[in-house]
């Protein structure tokens, strides 16, 4: 048994090999006709952490990352490659398949790369 | 021997509490206006950021989170993000005031306006981040930061009397000035209970890798840490008391404190002042660039740490780069470092209560702690002083505006 809330929300995300990937800032439940909700996914970076706070944010979190061409959909992670619940949520999947570091990579592309001694 | 050598972590917070713009003009202050009477409050703030920042590292060795990773865990971005703000503004305009800090110091060396060397400092503390190691940034401020020893030196050389300052560990109230008393005794617990610190210590305690075996280490490293830097606080302190208080020299500005010094080694006088000032304002301003990102990366579930290369943590490394620029900018606006200073240290007193309740409630809580959550002591003891310190700015601060100056 899970709390969701107490455990899994606002918890460190992390890869296969322990690379952070953002926070838990959203749970989705998927609602099935003639059954139970169930847990689907859960949701990370900025959009979701938007929707947390106003839901104007979220359009202007979305326009953002479309406009700087940093990532074009939120950060769902399905429910089932959740691996372990503990200091961190581990998912059993490499973290750079992933839309995680669209803002790192871009940030390191953009910015980093023209700072000398940066690379 | 090398979990001895982990006192370097200890040195460094407590000298980014007592050895830095604020603890340094105020312990001034303190003794120039009210000789040794307000000792007791070094030590009040001392025991109050040992007791703080042992519970940090405490949490950080038993459940592997820093302060600021629990506290997004424990109440949610919502409240988290309140929290960041607040941490977020104090950290930059006290990372302004250090870096003024560090430029009076050349000032004071070279007669030159300090606003030359405002941009070079912040320039200097940059280069360290992007290019050292947190071991580096640790040992080196600690080995530098003994310089700052020269006060416990002088007000030995000045021969600061033994009974003098045993009664000034015990609180009085002064027969006159009662609201400069109060106001400059709150001034010396926010000069020295920064919030940051208690971010930057429990970030340090995962940077060197602690885990439950580090609980004994943690305590003396708090305590010892502490202390050290506490008694550098009492030797500014008891050095102005014995050579500003006598002429009636009031510290409102840097170069009237430089002076205390020259009684003790004449001419290296001003020298000595200048170098334990300037360096640890730079120590200061490194803690506070790294926790401004190391703040807003555990928030936000970003890779962290001093010990990869900046390509590794971009967003991590452009935090600092980007604190250290709005914190020049605000320093080279115009304000005066010593005004910024003081209303940094009282906004911090009225601030603290915001950061001690969250982590009150994380080290009471056995999901986080175990076995090993605080005592109902530490507990009643933190809180008493957090809140009689807020209450006392509350009180103080008006009449000091209103009757100051």
């Amino acid at each position: 048994m899970i709390d969701f809330v107490r455990d899994v929300l606002d918890k460190q995300l992390v890869d296969r090999t322990s690379r952070p990937l953002g926070k838990v800032d959203g749970i989705l439940l998927e609602l099935r006709p003639g059954a139970p909700p169930r847990v689907a996914y859960l949701e990370s970076g900025l959009p979701a952490a938007a929707a947390r706070i106003a839901p104007a944010l979220v359009r202007w979190a979305r326009a953002l990352e479309r406009r700087l061409g940093v990532a074009r959909r939120p950060l769902r992670i399905p429910i089932d490659v959740v691996a372990d619940v503990g200091v961190t949520v581990a998912l059993a999947l490499d973290g750079r398949r992933t839309r995680a570091f669209a803002w790192e990579d871009w940030l390191r592309k953009r910015v980093i790369a023209r700072i000398p001694g940066g690379g | 021997m090398s979990r001895l050598l982990q006192i370097g972590l200890g040195i460094v917070t407590s000298m980014g509490g007592f050895v830095e713009a604020g603890s340094v003009s105020t312990a001034a202050e303190a003794g120039a206006a009210f000789g040794f009477a307000l000792l007791w409050a070094v030590a009040v703030a001392a025991a109050m950021l040992a007791f703080l920042i042992e519970m940090t590292g405490r949490l950080a060795a038993v459940s592997g989170h820093t302060f600021a990773g629990a506290v997004r865990e424990r109440f949610g971005l919502e409240v988290d993000l309140g929290l960041i703000a607040v941490e977020l503004v104090l950290d930059t305009l006290l990372l302004a005031a250090e870096l003024g800090g560090v430029a009076t110091g050349v000032h004071l060396v070279t007669g030159l306006d300090f606003r030359w060397f405002v941009v070079p400092a912040a320039f200097g503390a940059w280069l360290l981040l992007w290019r050292g190691t947190f071991g580096m940034i640790e040992n080196g401020v600690s080995l530098l930061g003994l310089v700052g020893l020269s006060f416990v030196i002088a007000a030995w050389r000045l021969g600061a009397p033994g009974p003098a300052l045993a009664r000034g560990l015990v609180p009085t109230l002064p027969r006159t000035d009662v609201a400069h008393y109060g106001f400059v005794a709150i001034s010396i617990m926010g000069a020295t209970v920064s919030p940051y610190l208690l971010n930057f210590y429990s970030s340090g305690a995962i940077e060197d890798g602690w885990d439950r075996s580090a609980l004994g280490v943690n305590r003396g490293v708090a305590w010892l840490g502490t202390g050290f830097g506490s008694v550098i606080a009492a030797g500014i302190l008891a050095v102005a008391a014995v050579t500003l208080a006598p002429r009636g020299v009031r510290v409102d500005g840097y170069d009237q404190a430089a002076g205390m010094m020259v009684p003790a080694f004449g001419r290296w006088g001003v020298a000595l002042f200048a170098a334990s000032l300037g360096v640890g304002c730079f120590g200061a301003a490194l803690e506070l660039s790294l926790n401004a990102a190391y703040v807003l990366a555990q928030a936000l579930g970003w890779g962290w740490g001093k010990n990869e290369s900046p390509a590794r943590n971009a967003r991590f490394s452009l935090t600092y780069t980007a604190i250290l620029v709005a914190a020049a900018i605000v320093m080279l606006s115009g304000v005066d470092p010593l005004a910024l200073t003081l209303v940094t240290m009282v906004l911090t007193v009225v601030a603290l209560p915001v950061v001690v309740l969250p982590l009150l409630v994380i080290m009471n809580d056995p999901h986080y702690l175990g076995r090993d959550v605080n005592g109902r002591a530490s507990n009643a003891i933190v809180l008493a002083i957090v809140f009689a310190g807020a209450a006392m700015a509350v009180a103080t601060v008006p009449l000091e505006i209103l009757g100051g100056s």
